[in-house]
C-alpha cells in the first residue's frame, strides 16, 4: 500500500480537457476530473446516459478512451471490457472505471452492476450522487431525499415534495458492500483529497470496487453555483451524507470527525429544493428527516464498533 | 475432418469453439442453453481458451459482448424468444458501434401465452436493428453459417453483428451427421480477430456513442444501410472460399426446381425442406412447382430474388410469423422486392407454424393447391391465408374461419 | 455542424478524445482575479477548480478562454486572494 495524495503531491497532469458543457458550478463533474487525475492516462470509462455523458463525454472532454453506454447496462459493459481485456491479456494496462448517475445506478442500472460486481469483475464503479434525474430535468430518482421538490414529486395543496422514500434514501454503499466486494466508500465533492484518495485505494483493488460520491447539482437543486462545495460540506457536518468506507462487506470505517452532527435545517434551508418545509406547518417534516438522520448515524456507529 | 452425429446447439457450440472467440457472454433460456452449457463444458476442461460472462441477464450478456467488442476482442452469444426480446436496446447499440459479434438464435415465440417451441416472432422482430440475419435448414448449415458469419461481418466492408438463426426443438434439439472441421482448416478460412473497426484503445483515445445532431444521424443510418448490402459481395466471395475449403456450397436464396415453374413458394428455415419433398411429388405429377428458400434475410437479396422470379406467375410466401395488423413478414419483404417489376406474379401469403405447430407435407401440398387455384382463376382470391388452422378451435371462440387483410 | 473527422467509414459516432479543448467556453459576467501577494499557493482552488483551468506551477494562473466565472474558486480560498471584476 503506497502512502495517501496530499494536494502537493497530486499529478499536476490532467486526464480531462477544458470546455465541457453544462451547468457552471457542476459538483459530477468535480468528481469526474478527479478520477481521472488518478486513474491516469490508461483509464477506459464507462459512461451512464445521464448529465455526464452529455456535458463531459459528448463535448469531448476525456483524454482518454471513453465509452457512453446505454443508461443502465454500465456494470455489464464493464464486465465485458474487463472479460475482452482478460481474454487478449491487456488486463494489467488498463485501469478500467464506471461513471453514473443516482438513476443510473441505484434504479435502472442497479441490476447490471449488482451482476457485474457479484461476478467478481475488476472495476471501479463511481456513482456521482445528484439525488434526481437531472439530465432530464431533475425528476425524482429512488436516491432523491424525502421531501424534495424535484419535477415530479411538485409541491402542490395536497402533497409536499417527495414523499415516497420512507424518509431515508436507499444506502447503495452498503448494498453494495453486502455482496461481500472488497471496498465500497461514500465521498462528498466537499472533501477532494478524501475522495481521490478513495479512488486511489480501490483502483489498485484486483476486484469490483464501489465508490458513491455526494455531488450537489446548482441547478436542480437550488442554489449558487460558487456554493457546491459548501453545500458538499454541510450534508456531510449534518451526517445527510456521511463519510464510511466497508472493506470486504465487513469493516466499517465511519468519518466521526467531519460529521459533527450540525442540524440538518441548515442543510435543508440553503437549498431551494426543500424551501417548502421552512414553514412553519411543515416544522414536524424537518423533525422527521432530523430523527431519521440520528437513527441511520447510530446504525453506523452500531456498524463501526468493532 | 470428422462426421459427428450432433445436435443443433451442438453445432453451434462448435462453431463458437472452432471461431475460437475470446468471449462468452450468455443466459440460459429454453432451448437456447445447452449451446451456453456445452461452451461452458468446453472452457472448463481448456477446449477452447475463452472468458465466459455468465451473466444476470440478457440485457447484460449483450452489454458483455458489446465491451469485449469494444476492446477487439471476438464475442459470442446465443439466445431466443424473451431473452432477445430483452436484448432489444442493447441490439441497435451494438450495430451503431459496428461490433462483429455473433449471436445464435434458437428460434422460440413469445409469450404472452407462453410457448417455448418455434416461429420466428423472436428474431424477425428484431429486423430493424441493424443486425444481418441468417436461417438455417440444418445443423450442419449452423456450424458452416456462424463461421461464414464471422467472416463476413469482421470485413471492413461490412462491421456489422449477426444473427444465425434456428428453429428451436426443431433443429436445436435435433441429431444430425455433422462435418465437424479441425481448427486448422477453419483458420485457413476464418482468420484470427482483427478488428477493423475503432475499439478502446489507450493509443489511440476516442469518446465513443456521442450524440449526432439531425445533420449526420441520417448519414449514420445510410451508412450501415450500405454496410449492409456490402455484405452480399462478402458473402458472396465467403461462399466460394467456403467450397472450396469446405466442399459445400451456400448461396443467399437457395432454390428448388425453379427454372420453368409457373408457381413458386418462398419460405425461410426447416420447412424449406418438407416442402422440397411436396415439390417433388407435384414434379412428378407434371406439376410445375418451385421452391425457394430465403437463407439470408438481412440484407434481404431483393435482386437475387427478382431474377429467380421473373419467370414465375403465382408466388406463395410460407412465413412461421406474423406481423399482427399486416401480413407475414417474409411475404411483406417479398412483395414489396417484386412491386417494380414489368410482369409480377400474382402473391399469397400462408402463415403456418406458429408457436411450433408442425409444418407437415399436407399443409404444403394445401398451399400449392391454393396457389394451383389461384393460377387458373388468374387472381388473388385471399391474400393472407391459415392453411393449417385448428377450426375446431376457432369455432369454439366464433373466429372467423374466412377473413382477410 | 459537421464534424471534420467524419472522413473515414464505417462510422462508429465517435470522436476524438479532449475535443472539448475547441469549445472556448469562457464566457461570464465576472472575470476572478489572483491577488499574488495574498496567495499562499495552498492548492485549493487549483483543485476545486470543476473545469480544470487552474495551474499552479509558480503561480496560480487562470485559464480565461474557458473560466465560467462559477465563483467556487473564490469561494474556496482560505486567503481570500481571489475576488472578481466586472468583465466589460
Ligand atoms: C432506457 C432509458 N430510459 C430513459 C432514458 C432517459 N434518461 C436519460 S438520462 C436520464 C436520467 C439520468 O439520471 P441519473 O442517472 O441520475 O444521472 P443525471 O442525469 O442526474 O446525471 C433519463 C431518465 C434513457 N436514456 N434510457
Ligand atoms: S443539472 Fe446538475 S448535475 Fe447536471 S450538469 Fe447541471 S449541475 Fe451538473
Ligand atoms: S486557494 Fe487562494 S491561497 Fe490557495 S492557491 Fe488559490 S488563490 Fe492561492
Ligand atoms: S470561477 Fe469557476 S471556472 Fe473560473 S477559475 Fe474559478 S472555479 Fe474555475
Amino acid at each position: 500500500m503506497t502512502t495517501n495524495y496530499t494536494i502537493k503531491t497530486l499529478p499536476d497532469l490532467e486526464q480531462v480537457a477544458p470546455g465541457r458543457s453544462g451547468c457552471d458550478g457542476c459538483g459530477a463533474v468535480m468528481a469526474a476530473r478527479w478520477i481521472s487525475k488518478i486513474t491516469g492516462q490508461s483509464t477506459i470509462m464507462v459512461n451512464a446516459t445521464g448529465c455526464m455523458c452529455v456535458n463531459y463525454g459528448y463535448a469531448g472532454a476525456p483524454l482518454h478512451p471513453y465509452i457512453h453506454s446505454l443508461f443502465e447496462n454500465t456494470g455489464s459493459i464493464l464486465s465485458g471490457i474487463d472479460a475482452g481485456l482478460r481474454a487478449l491479456g491487456k488486463r494489467r494496462e488498463v485501469n478500467l472505471v464506471g461513471l453514473a448517475g443516482d438513476g443510473g445506478t441505484v434504479d435502472i442500472g442497479f441490476q447490471s452492476l449488482s451482476g457485474a460486481v457479484e461476478r467478481q469483475h475488476r472495476f471501479l464503479y463511481v456513482c456521482y450522487d445528484n439525488e434526481g434525474y437531472m439530465n432530464t430535468g431533475g425528476q425524482r430518482s429512488g436516491a432523491t431525499p424525502y421531501g424534495s421538490n424535484t419535477a415530479t414529486t411538485p409541491v402542490g395543496s395536497e402533497q409536499q415534495g417527495e414523499g415516497l422514500s420512507l424518509l431515508r434514501r436507499k444506502n447503495m454503499v452498503l448494498v453494495m458492500a453486502a455482496h461481500g466486494i472488497p471496498y465500497a466508500a461514500t465521498a462528498s465533492i466537499a472533501y477532494p483529497l478524501d475522495f481521490m484518495n478513495k479512488v486511489k485505494k480501490a483502483i489498485e483493488i484486483d476486484g469490483p470496487t464501489y465508490l458513491h460520491v455526494l455531488a450537489p447539482c446548482p441547478t436542480s437543486w437550488g442554489f449558487a453555483s460558487e456554493e457546491s462545495v459548501k453545500i458538499g460540506k454541510l450534508a456531510v457536518e449534518t451526517r445527510f451524507a456521511p463519510l464510511y468506507e466497508v472493506e470486504q462487506g465487513k469493516k466499517i470505517v465511519l468519518d466521526r470527525r467531519r460529521s459533527k452532527g450540525t442540524p440538518i435545517i441548515e442543510y435543508l434551508k440553503a437549498q431551494k429544493r426543500f424551501s417548502h418545509l421552512l414553514k412553519p406547518e411543515n416544522q414536524h417534516r424537518v423533525d422527521e428527516i432530523q430523527s431519521q438522520i440520528d437513527e441511520s448515524w447510530r446504525y453506523l456507529e452500531s456498524l463501526a464498533q468493532e | 475432418m470428422a462426421i459427428e452425429f450432433i445436435s443443433g446447439c451442438k453445432a453451434a457450440a462448435e462453431a463458437a469453439r472452432l471461431a475460437n472467440v475470446d468471449v462468452v457472454a450468455a443466459y440460459p433460456i429454453t432451448p437456447q442453453t445447452s449451446i451456453v452449457e456445452y461452451l461452458a463444458k468446453d472452457v472448463s476442461n481448456g477446449r477452447l481458451k475463452a472468458e465466459m460472462v455468465l451473466a444476470e441477464s440478457e440485457h447484460s450478456a449483450m452489454s458483455a459482448c458489446v465491451g469485449a467488442s469494444m476492446v477487439g476482442a471476438r464475442a459470442f452469444t446465443a439466445t431466443a424468444s424473451q431473452g432477445l426480446a430483452l436484448m432489444h436496446e442493447v441490439l441497435f447499440y451494438a450495430a451503431g458501434l459496428r461490433l462483429p459479434i455473433v449471436s445464435v438464435i434458437v428460434n422460440r415465440s413469445l409469450a404472452s401465452p407462453v410457448s417455448i417451441f418455434a416461429d420466428f416472432k423472436d428474431s424477425l422482430a428484431q429486423r430493424d436493428t441493424g443486425w444481418l440475419q441468417f436461417y438455417v435448414e440444418s445443423c450442419q448449415e449452423i456450424l458452416d453459417s456462424v463461421l461464414i458469419a464471422y467472416r463476413v461481418i469482421e470485413d471492413s466492408r461490412v462491421l456489422l453483428p449477426a444473427f444465425v438463426c434456428m428453429e428451436g426443438f426443431v433443429l436445436s434439439h435435433l441429431s444430425e451427421p455433422v462435418d465437424v472441421p479441425d481448427v486448422q482448416t477453419v483458420s485457413k478460412f476464418l482468420p484470427a480477430c482483427d478488428p477493423k473497426y475503432p475499439t478502446l484503445d489507450l493509443k489511440d483515445p476516442k469518446i465513443f456513442n456521442v450524440m449526432a445532431f439531425p445533420d449526420t444521424y441520417e448519414e449514420f443510418e445510410r451508412d450501415k444501410q450500405i454496410s449492409m448490402l456490402n455484405a452480399f459481395e462478402a458473402l458472396q466471395e465467403a461462399y466460394q472460399d467456403f467450397e472450396k475449403i469446405f466442399g459445400r456450397k451456400y448461396q443467399d436464396v437457395e432454390t428448388y426446381r425453379v427454372e420453368d415453374a409457373d408457381i413458386v413458394l418462398a419460405t425461410m428455415g426447416a420447412a424449406a425442406g418438407t416442402a422440397m419433398m411436396v415439390v417433388d411429388q407435384l414434379r412428378s405429377l407434371g406439376e410445375r412447382v418451385g421452391l425457394v428458400k430465403v437463407r439470408t434475410f438481412r440484407p434481404f437479396p431483393r435482386r437475387q430474388l427478382r431474377e429467380i422470379l421473373s419467370h414465375a406467375r403465382v408466388v406463395g410466401v410460407l412465413d412461421r410469423d406474423l406481423s399482427i395488423g399486416s401480413t407475414g413478414i417474409l411475404f411483406q419483404e417479398l412483395q414489396s422486392s417484386l412491386y417494380n417489376q414489368p410482369q409480377r406474379p400474382l402473391m399469397q401469403n400462408f402463415i403456418a407454424g406458429l408457436g411450433g405447430r408442425d409444418i407437415h407435407q399436407g399443409t404444403i401440398g394445401a398451399i400449392f393447391q391454393s396457389l394451383k387455384d389461384t393460377l387458373q382463376k388468374g387472381f388473388v382470391e385471399k391474400n393472407l391465408n391459415w392453411p393449417d388452422e385448428n377450426r375446431e378451435v376457432l369455432s369454439i371462440w366464433g373466429l372467423p374461419v374466412d377473413h382477410d387483410d | 455542424m459537421t464534424h471534420p473527422w467524419y472522413k473515414s467509414r464505417p462510422f462508429s459516432a465517435w470522436i476524438p478524445a479532449g475535443l472539448s479543448a475547441t469549445h472556448k467556453v469562457g464566457d461570464r459576467k465576472e472575470r476572478p482575479v489572483v491577488d499574488e501577494a495574498a496567495c499562499s499557493m495552498c492548492g485549493l482552488c487549483w483543485i476545486y477548480c470543476p473545469e480544470g483551468i487552474i495551474s499552479r506551477d509558480a503561480r496560480i494562473q487562470i485559464n480565461y478562454e474557458y473560466c465560467r466565472g462559477c465563483g467556487i474558486c473564490i469561494e474556496e480560498c482560505p486567503k481570500h486572494a481571489i475576488s472578481f471584476e466586472d468583465e466589460r
